[in-house]
């Protein structure tokens, strides 16, 4: 049995492959794509609506590809193309994906981690890409970010109450008299004893990292958070709590947050907003509930049949792609989930879907809606 | 039982309580330890690392402070006095004729051919008187025989001066006083043979005619002799002195005398004065009044070892001879005497400091270092008489031959009369006084190296034993010590030999108290050398690491930091250093260097400054991977995104985690570029003398004699770099064990 099924998945993707290849005829060349960043980089700064914490437009991402002796830039990894959406204040947006979508690119790119390629990004109206490195280092503490690994994100050489109190000092956001108490402050509002003061990273666990993390970030006071996958190194258990605390913050101290994540639950449990990402492209954009209730694109509803149910009763519909996804930097013309969508059309081969809203706040990119 | 359980029962209760109470109050935990501390107590726990440090605060103590405490300096070369029987005099019993004076060699031979022409059956046939006529060169000469002697004849020889010469019937006068007219009618008749012959008896003297084919010429002989030969050597005696002489007490009590600034010594019954001070110099004289010695000091110039710098300005050590060193030795032999005088312990001169050190009689000047320039001595030196030149006095050596070939036991010369007494080994002649002035005697004698004079004593002495066929005698020598003398018959010659102080250098000495580890090749002291050579080791080791760490933290800094083609092009520079050949490049630069004649200092510095170049690319590389690692981490990113300075960024995150990868790394580098270097100084391309390094220490072990025989010399310097690597290596592993926070011991 599992011989007959290997040789059919095998001739599947011979299959693909031989569609690949006919597809490349119609790939898109790297003059358009020069012509793309041209334009885009031309494009007129959006307007800013001052209930938003953070507005991206077209944030566009590619990482060139040189080759050759004199490293002459002959392609492009679209890792984020043309990515658009905003947070309003005191909300979370979740950003959802596989790996490698380009959901931690469009993180760093937002902190100005890596300089972006085009496209806009306003925090509080001020275009962060735009700032001399002084003011950026100014606005920094405003926008932190939680990272993945709780394990490398921490200095082993200093202990605890330097690593979270190092950027207070440095940006004097406290008085220095103050500083014990606040740093006291903090590290309680995170769950984490004052005695852990003068204890270095190797002496906690994992959780209570992640928790060393939050406070790093939430001792600068900032706006909006980045939190980057912060969950997904931890135990089903100690997720629970750190997402707790976070919900927790967010309510006391009014914090914003971009969530990242590909865990799906963990999202619909945090967020007010979800981004769903293909490839460097949002391709569905909505409120948690109307997305959970009826997602639009067809690779939404695919993520979302994935989601475990705790109910061996419940008969699951699941939606199975096919293949794995392509390069980002060789990626499909038109639509570039038509290699693998359900329900395929000749245009989605050919032309890239914009996005639409197909129902107030409910934004979709794909042919069937048009 | 029921009831017991009960009882215990809140007990234990209690007991857990309490128990999770401690493990619970997480706050009463110990207060926690600063990273520093926290390594130090690591790293102490550490029983190896704690044996390094100790092996390597021990090398330290041994090599930087031991030297201070050291008797003896870096590069001191000891020497051993060595008692060895030395040439001093060469002694020949004569037996062919012997003639004076002996330096006019052809005269010699013209004489011991003309008396060989009279031998008949291996004996001289000569009658007492008889004259022979012989020419020398163009000189004529006339011979006299003393003593017809046929196995010992002594003869005078006079020189002979021109009178006439007889040309085609005339006769020219060349000398007046010959004129008269007997003689003349002689020549004339002579002058007229066909065949004039060799000689012309006129009046009882013999005229000697030389005869050409134009003219003829005559010569009469001198009155005075030019010389004697005779089978008897004539020296001079010193009379009165000369018993005196041979008293070594006598002339120790002299030594005394002057020393305690006394005026008259004693000798049995009589009472010898000196007179004189020390600027200028003695003189001992006998009771009568007669001056007996000039009592002289004598200043004996040492040879020094000094350091110097050659042409090329390497060091060198040359034997020098401490007068020369002098700017005006005349003016500091003067200072000394003036220091003596005052009994002063130094002397100043040219800008130095001499001490004056008393040794019994003797005085010892040395120098600062500490090595003796000059030695003081008292010689005695008997004072010339007229009786002194009688032995080379032709007429008086004329007149005692007559007077020994006829038997007489006195003679008569210039007016005194002299007494002729035969000894067993020849004759001794007395003046009117009873003094013994001159010997003739068939043995003759000299020394057998510059600075001895023979005594007369030894005269005596070694006569009377070639005389009784001993081969063992003792004597007074020039500065009136007692020595024994062996004589040794050699082809006819009799070397005489007595021990001698000679200056050895102290080489391979075994241990000792003095010498802790013996002494070297070169006879300097291993445990010295040891403590400055671990200085030259332990300091390349240092310079050297942290000469590659400051480059290497550079060039891997700036490389990882910065990345991209900074980083390409650096790499490419180190492959490029990686690629060089360590062992073949220090080979050729120790042989240029050795070529070049650089002085040790720079050497030194040389071969730090290759090791060091050669060596940081590593130390880069480690620098570089481990920033671009520590640069990907989150943590560097979180600074970023917390917006913290570039500076404190590198300084207070970057650099304490490269700091102990460093240390570590550095810690054990250092026991390879000790390695590396003693290798160099083995292969002797490493530092040179005077200076040290085990190494080179080692290297003396290439001659096989001091591998088989010498464990000293090479075994404790092998033993030290070991003990210092595996300390190193020890505290290298200890260090990188306590840093790791990982680590749990």
């Amino acid at each position: 049995m599992e011989a007959v099924e290997k040789t059919k998945k095998a001739a599947e993707k011979a299959k693909e492959e031989v569609k690949e290849t006919v597809q490349d005829a119609r790939k898109t060349t790297f003059e358009q794509l020069e012509e793309r960043i041209k334009t885009i980089r031309e494009e007129p700064p959006i307007k800013h609506d001052p209930a938003n914490v953070l507005e991206v437009h077209n944030l566009l991402k590619y990482f060139p590809i040189k080759t050759g002796l004199f490293s002459r830039v002959t392609g492009y990894v679209r890792a984020v193309d043309g990515v658009s959406f905003n947070i309003k204040r005191g909300t979370t947006m979740g950003l959802v994906g596989e790996s490698g979508c380009g959901k931690t690119t469009v993180g760093k790119t937002i902190l100005r981690l890596t300089e972006k390629t085009a496209g806009q990004v306003l925090f509080n109206g001020t275009e962060i890409h735009d700032l001399p490195k002084a003011e950026l280092r100014k606005i920094r503490p405003k926008i932190q970010m939680i990272f993945q690994d709780p394990y490398s994100s921490l200095s082993p050489r200093l202990p605890i109450a330097e690593i979270i109190g190092e950027a207070v000092r440095e940006h004097n956001i406290i008085p220095k008299e103050d500083m014990d108490d606040y740093l006291d402050q903090v590290m309680k509002q995170c769950g984490l004893q004052p005695y852990h003061k003068d204890r270095y990273p190797h002496e906690f666990s994992g959780g209570q990292r992640q928790r060393i993390c939050i406070a790093r970030s939430i001792a600068l006071k900032p706006d909006f958070i980045i939190c980057d996958e912060p969950v997904s190194a931890l135990d089903v258990s100690i997720q629970a709590q750190i997402i707790n605390l976070m919900m927790d913050l967010q309510k006391e101290l009014g914090l914003t947050y971009l969530f990242i994540s590909h865990d799906l639950s963990v999202v619909e449990h945090i967020s007010d907003t979800i981004g769903v990402m293909y490839l460097g492209n949002m391709v569905e954009y909505a409120d948690k509930e109307s997305l959970f209730a009826h997602p639009l694109h067809p690779y939404t509803e695919a993520l979302f049949s994935a989601i475990p149910i705790p109910d061996p009763d419940y008969k699951m519909n699941r939606v199975i792609l096919q293949g794995s996804i392509p390069s980002p930097a060789n990626p499909p013309a038109g639509c570039k989930f038509h290699t693998r969508c359900s329900k395929c059309m000749g245009i989605c081969g050919e032309v890239a879907p914009a996005a639409k809203e197909v129902e107030p706040g409910h934004f979709v990119a794909c042919h069937l809606y048009d | 039982m029921a009831k017991d359980n009960k009882a215990q029962e809140p007990k234990k209760q209690e007991v857990l309580q309490e128990n999770e109470q401690m493990a619970l109050d997480d706050a009463r935990r110990v207060k926690v330890l600063s990273p520093g501390m926290l390594v130090f107590k690591r790293f102490i726990r550490n029983k190896l690392a704690v044996i390094g440090i100790i092996i390597l605060a021990v090398m330290f103590i041994f090599s930087f402070l031991g030297p201070l405490f050291s008797p003896y300096s870096r590069a001191q070369i000891f020497f051993k006095d060595v008692e060895e029987p030395g040439d001093y005099a060469t002694g020949k019993y004569v037996d062919g004729s012997l003639f004076y004076p002996s330096n006019n060699t052809a005269l010699n031979s013209a004489v011991l051919k003309t008396l060989g022409a009279t031998k008949v059956a291996g004996k001289y046939s000569l009658t007492a008187g008889e004259e022979i006529p012989f020419a020398a060169g163009t000189e004529h000469y006339t011979l006299k025989i003393i003593n017809p002697d046929p196995q010992k004849p002594s003869c005078a020889v006079y020189g002979t001066t021109h009178i006439a010469t007889a040309a085609k019937g005339e006769v020219t006068w060349y000398d007046e006083s010959f004129v008269d007219d007997a003689l003349l009618v002689a020549i004339r008749e002579n002058a007229a043979q066909e065949n004039p012959g060799t000689e012309l008896a006129y009046n009882g003297m013999t005229i000697s005619v030389e005869a050409t084919r134009l003219e003829i010429k005559y010569y009469a002989p001198s009155s005075e002799p030019v010389a004697v030969s005779s089978y008897n050597s004539y020296s001079p005696m010193l009379g009165r002195a000369e018993a005196l002489s041979a008293n070594t007490e006598f002339l120790h009590n002299v030594e005394n005398a002057i020393k305690a600034g006394e005026t008259s010594v004693a000798l049995d019954g009589e009472t010898y004065t000196i007179t004189g001070d020390v600027m200028n110099d003695y003189v001992l004289s006998a009771s009568d009044g007669t001056p007996l010695f000039n009592v002289v000091r004598e200043f004996q110039s040492k040879t020094l070892k000094i350091e110097e710098e050659d042409a090329d300005g390497n060091p060198v050590t040359r034997d020098k001879d401490f007068l020369s060193t002098l700017s005006d030795p005349t003016a500091f032999i003067a200072a000394v005497r003036t220091a003596i005088s005052e009994k002063a312990e130094s002397v100043d001169f040219d800008d130095n400091t001499y001490s004056i050190e008393e040794n019994d009689t003797d005085y010892l000047v040395s120098n600062v270092d500490g090595q003796i320039g000059m030695q003081v001595v008292i010689a005695f030196d008997p004072v010339e008489t007229k009786y002194d030149s009688l032995s080379s006095d032709f007429n008086f050596i004329n007149q005692m031959e007559t007077a020994i070939a006829g038997g007489a036991g006195s003679f008569e010369y210039n007016g005194e009369t002299y007494n002729l007494t035969a000894e067993d080994a020849g004759y001794t002649v007395q003046n009117q006084a009873g003094d013994n002035v001159v010997l003739a005697s068939n043995i003759v004698y000299g020394p057998a190296k510059n600075g001895i004079e023979l005594t007369a004593d030894f005269a005596n002495k070694l006569r009377e034993a070639i005389v009784n066929k001993q081969n063992k005698f003792s004597f007074v020598d020039q500065y009136g010590d007692k020595t024994d003398a062996e004589i040794e018959l050699k082809v006819g010659n009799y070397y005489v030999r007595t021990q001698q102080k000679t200056s050895l250098f102290d080489s391979r000495a075994p241990l000792s108290a003095k010498h802790l580890l013996g002494t070297d090749v070169n006879g300097m002291d291993v445990f010295t050398r040891l403590m400055y050579g671990g200085r030259v080791s332990l300091l390349v080791g240092f310079v050297v690491v942290i000469f590659e760490i400051v480059i290497g933290v550079i060039i891997g800094g700036i490389s990882g930091y910065f990345g991209g083609v900074v980083d390409t092009i650096l790499m490419r520079f180190v492959e490029l250093f990686n690629a060089i050949p360590t062992y073949p490049m220090l080979i050729i630069i120790g042989s240029v260097m050795d070529g070049m004649r650089v002085d040790a200092t720079t050497r030194l510095f040389m071969t730090m400054v290759i090791l060091g170049v050669l060596g940081w690319t590593g130390i880069a590389r480690i620098v570089r991977g481990q920033i671009l690692s520590l640069r990907e981490q989150d943590f560097m990113v979180a600074t970023e995104a917390t917006g913290i300075r570039t500076s404190r960024r590198i300084f207070r995150h970057l650099v304490p985690n490269v700091m102990p990868l460093l240390i570590v790394n550095a810690t054990s580098a250092l026991g390879g570029i000790i390695l590396t270097e003693a290798t160099l100084g083995f292969l002797g391309l490493g530092v040179k003398y005077p200076m040290a390094s085990w190494g080179s220490i080692i290297n003396q072990v290439n001659d096989m004699q001091v591998m088989q025989t010498n464990w000293w010399i090479w075994i404790p310097a092998g033993l030290l770099i070991l003990l210092t690597v595996l300390g190193f290596n020890f505290v290298g592993d200890g260090l990188r064990d306590a840093f790791d926070p990982k680590m749990k011991r």
